[in-house]
C-alpha cells in the first residue's frame, strides 16, 4: 500500500511548488490529500486493485501545474498598504517639523534633530521589515525564549542606566518595555490549555516587568498593565482557557482591583501631589503645575489658524512661544503639537490627530477581522499600546490633562520611541500579511 | 458550457449543498453529481481554489473534525453572509432562466 502513496506526494509537492506562500503548503497539502485518498477507496470499492485506484485518483486530480496555480492566486499574501502609507505620512511630517521650523530647533539638544530622527526612521523601518518577514507566529512559537530574553535584556539596560541621573535618558530605554505587549501575548497564548493555573501564572508572570517600571517609568508601567489586562480578558472571553468564563475573569479582575484601590490609596497618601500635579495642575500653578500652565495658556491663546498673537501669563505678557519655550524644557519633543497650534493654529493639531486616529482605526478594525486568534490578539493589543501613547500625548498637548512626557507613535522626536513602536507595527503588519494564510491556530 | 456561466453558478450549487449540511470537498463533489444525474462533475482542482476564495471571503468556514469517519477531514459551513449570498444568486438565476426560457419560447415555465 505504501509504495504507491508516493505518487500522491509527488502530486501534492508539484502543486504546492506552484503556491509561492509556503505558509499554506501544509494546509492545502493535507486537504488534497484527504480527497485523493477518498477517491481512491472509491476506486478500490469498485474493484480497481491499489495500484489503478492510486493512479487513477491522482489522474482526476487533474494538471498539479494548474491546480496549483489556481491555489496560488486564492493564496496570497496581504500588503496593508493603507497603514503603511498612513504611518509614512505622520513620518514625513515629523521630519519637516525640524526643517520648517529649524529656528526653534538650532539649539542645546535639539540641535540635530532632523538627522537624529532620520536616522532613527531607517533604522527602525529596516527591523520593522525584518520584523515583518520573519512574522508574528515566533511569538507563538517561541514565547517563554522571547519573553525572558527580554526581561534579561530589559534587567540589563535598567542596571546601566539606573546609574544616570538626566530625565531623558532614563526615559528614552524605557520605551522598549512596550515590547512586554507582544512578548505577553505569547506568554498567554502558550498558558492556554492550563485553565486556570493558565491564568494565574499568566498573573505571576505580569509582574516581572511590572516591578520594573513602577518604580521608574510609573506611566508605561500603567501603559503595560492596562495592556495585559484587556490581553487576559479578550483571552478568557474567546474561550482560550478552557474554563468557565464568569470564574475566570472574577480571577483576574478581583485582584486586580484589590490592587488597584491599594495602590490609588497608596499613591494618594505618599505621592498625592504628583498625581496632583498630572491631573490638576492648576491647584499648584507656580511649582509642579507651572509647566501645565504654561501650555493651558498657550493653548488658550492658539488660534483655528494662524499663529499665537500674544500670550499673557498670570497677567503678565510673557511674548511668543521662544519666550515660553525656554520655561517648558523639551518641549520640541514633548508638547510639539502645541508648538504646531500655537504657530500654525489648531488646525494644524487637528490634522494631525486626525491622520493619527485614522491610523490606529484602520489597524483596529482589520484587527477585529482576523480569524487566527494569535494573530487577532497580537494586532488588538499592539494598536491598542500605540493608541493609549498617542492619547495620553494629545490630551496633554491640548491641554486638557495627564501631563507627563509621552510621545506620539511615529511622531515624536525619540529614536527609542520610535524603534519600540516600529517593532510592535512590524507585528502587526505581518499579522495582516497573513489574514487570509493561516488559520486558527 | 460557457465557462464564466459555470463559476457563478458552481457557487451557488456549493452553497446550496452547504445550504443543507456541513460537508468536506470530496462529499461535495458527490452529492453535486448525484443531485445533477452526473452532468455536473466538478473537479477537484476546480473545486478547493473556489472554497478557498469563498472562506476569505467569510462566505463560508473551514473547520477540521474527524466525527462522521475515522479520518481528519476538513469541513465547510455556511455562513450568514454565505445564506444571503445564495439567496441573491438564487434570485439572479430565476430572473435569468426565466428571460432565456422567454427568449426561446415554447412552454411556459411557472414562476416560483
Amino acid at each position: 500500500m505504501q509504495e504507491y502513496s508516493n505518487k500522491i506526494d509527488e502530486y501534492i509537492n508539484i502543486v504546492c511548488q506552484q503556491i509561492r506562500f509556503k505558509k499554506t503548503h501544509k494546509y492545502i497539502g493535507d486537504e488534497l490529500r484527504a480527497h485523493i485518498i477518498d477517491q481512491k477507496n472509491d476506486f478500490i470499492s469498485e474493484g480497481l486493485d491499489d495500484e489503478t485506484a492510486t493512479l487513477e485518483s491522482v489522474k482526476q486530480m487533474g494538471d498539479p501545474v494548474i491546480v496549483g496555480n489556481q491555489l496560488d492566486r486564492t493564496h496570497r499574501p496581504k500588503t496593508e498598504w493603507s497603514v503603511i502609507i498612513l504611518t509614512v505620512i505622520m513620518l514625513i511630517i515629523s521630519l519637516s517639523v525640524p526643517i520648517i521650523f529649524s529656528d526653534d530647533y538650532s539649539t542645546g539638544v535639539f540641535q540635530n534633530t532632523f538627522q537624529k530622527q532620520l536616522f532613527s526612521s531607517i533604522i527602525s523601518m529596516i527591523i520593522l521589515i525584518i520584523i515583518y518577514f520573519v512574522d508574528y507566529t515566533i511569538i507563538g512559537k517561541y514565547p517563554k525564549i522571547i519573553y525572558f530574553s527580554l526581561l534579561v535584556f530589559y534587567l540589563f539596560i535598567y542596571n546601566y542606566n539606573n546609574s544616570t541621573v538626566i530625565n531623558g535618558a532614563r526615559i528614552s530605554i524605557y520605551f522598549y518595555s512596550l515590547l512586554f505587549v507582544p512578548a505577553y501575548v505569547g506568554i498567554v497564548y502558550s498558558m492556554r490549555d492550563k485553565n486556570y493555573l493558565g491564568i494565574f501564572l499568566s498573573g505571576i508572570i505580569y509582574l516581572f516587568p511590572t516591578i520594573l517600571l513602577v518604580n521608574t517609568r510609573f506611566v508605561y508601567c500603567i501603559i503595560f498593565s492596562l495592556c495585559c489586562l484587556v490581553i487576559i480578558t479578550s483571552a478568557i472571553l474567546k474561550g482560550w482557557f478552557n474554563v468557565k468564563k464568569r470564574n475566570a475573569l472574577l480571577l483576574v479582575y478581583l485582584p486586580t482591583i484589590m490592587i488597584i484601590a491599594v495602590f490609588i490609596i497608596f499613591i494618594i497618601s505618599r505621592r498625592g501631589y504628583r498625581l496632583e500635579a498630572l491631573l490638576f495642575p492648576e491647584r499648584d500653578p507656580y511649582a509642579s503645575g507651572y509647566q501645565a500652565m504654561l501650555v493651558r495658556d498657550i493653548v488658550k491663546n492658539s488660534q483655528f489658524m494662524g499663529p499665537v498673537e500674544s500670550s499673557e501669563f498670570f497677567g503678565q505678557y510673557v511674548g511668543d512661544i521662544h519666550s515660553i519655550g525656554t520655561n517648558i524644557p523639551a518641549w520640541q519633543s514633548d508638547f510639539v503639537i502645541t508648538y504646531l497650534n500655537s504657530k500654525l493654529g489648531f488646525l494644524c493639531g487637528i490634522v494631525i490627530t486626525l491622520i493619527f486616529t485614522t491610523l490606529i482605526a484602520r489597524m483596529f478594525i482589520l484587527s477585529f477581522k482576523q480569524k487566527n486568534y494569535l494573530g487577532f490578539m497580537i494586532s488588538f493589543s499592539g494598536t491598542f499600546v500605540i493608541t493609549l501613547q498617542g492619547i495620553l500625548y494629545i490630551l496633554s498637548n491640548f491641554g486638557v490633562t495627564l501631563f507627563t512626557a509621552s510621545i506620539l507613535p511615529f511622531f515624536s522626536y525619540s529614536g527609542h520611541g520610535l524603534i519600540a513602536n516600529m517593532c510592535i507595527l512590524g507585528f502587526i503588519l505581518s499579522v495582516f500579511r497573513n489574514e487570509n494564510l493561516i488559520k486558527r491556530v | 458550457m460557457d465557462k464564466n456561466l459555470l463559476t457563478s453558478s458552481t457557487t451557488m450549487l456549493i452553497l446550496k449543498l452547504l445550504e443543507e449540511k456541513d460537508m468536506y470537498g470530496y462529499q461535495m463533489i458527490d452529492e453535486l453529481s448525484k443531485k445533477s444525474n452526473n452532468v455536473f462533475l466538478l473537479k477537484a482542482g476546480t473545486l478547493y481554489p473556489l472554497l478557498h476564495g469563498l472562506e476569505q471571503k467569510g462566505i463560508i468556514e473551514a473547520y477540521d473534525s474527524n466525527e462522521d469517519t475515522a479520518r481528519q477531514r476538513r469541513y465547510y459551513n455556511i455562513t450568514k453572509r454565505g445564506r444571503k449570498l445564495l439567496n441573491d444568486k438564487k434570485t439572479e438565476w430565476k430572473e435569468y432562466s426565466s428571460a432565456v426560457n422567454n427568449v426561446l419560447g415554447g412552454v411556459n415555465i411557472a414562476r416560483v
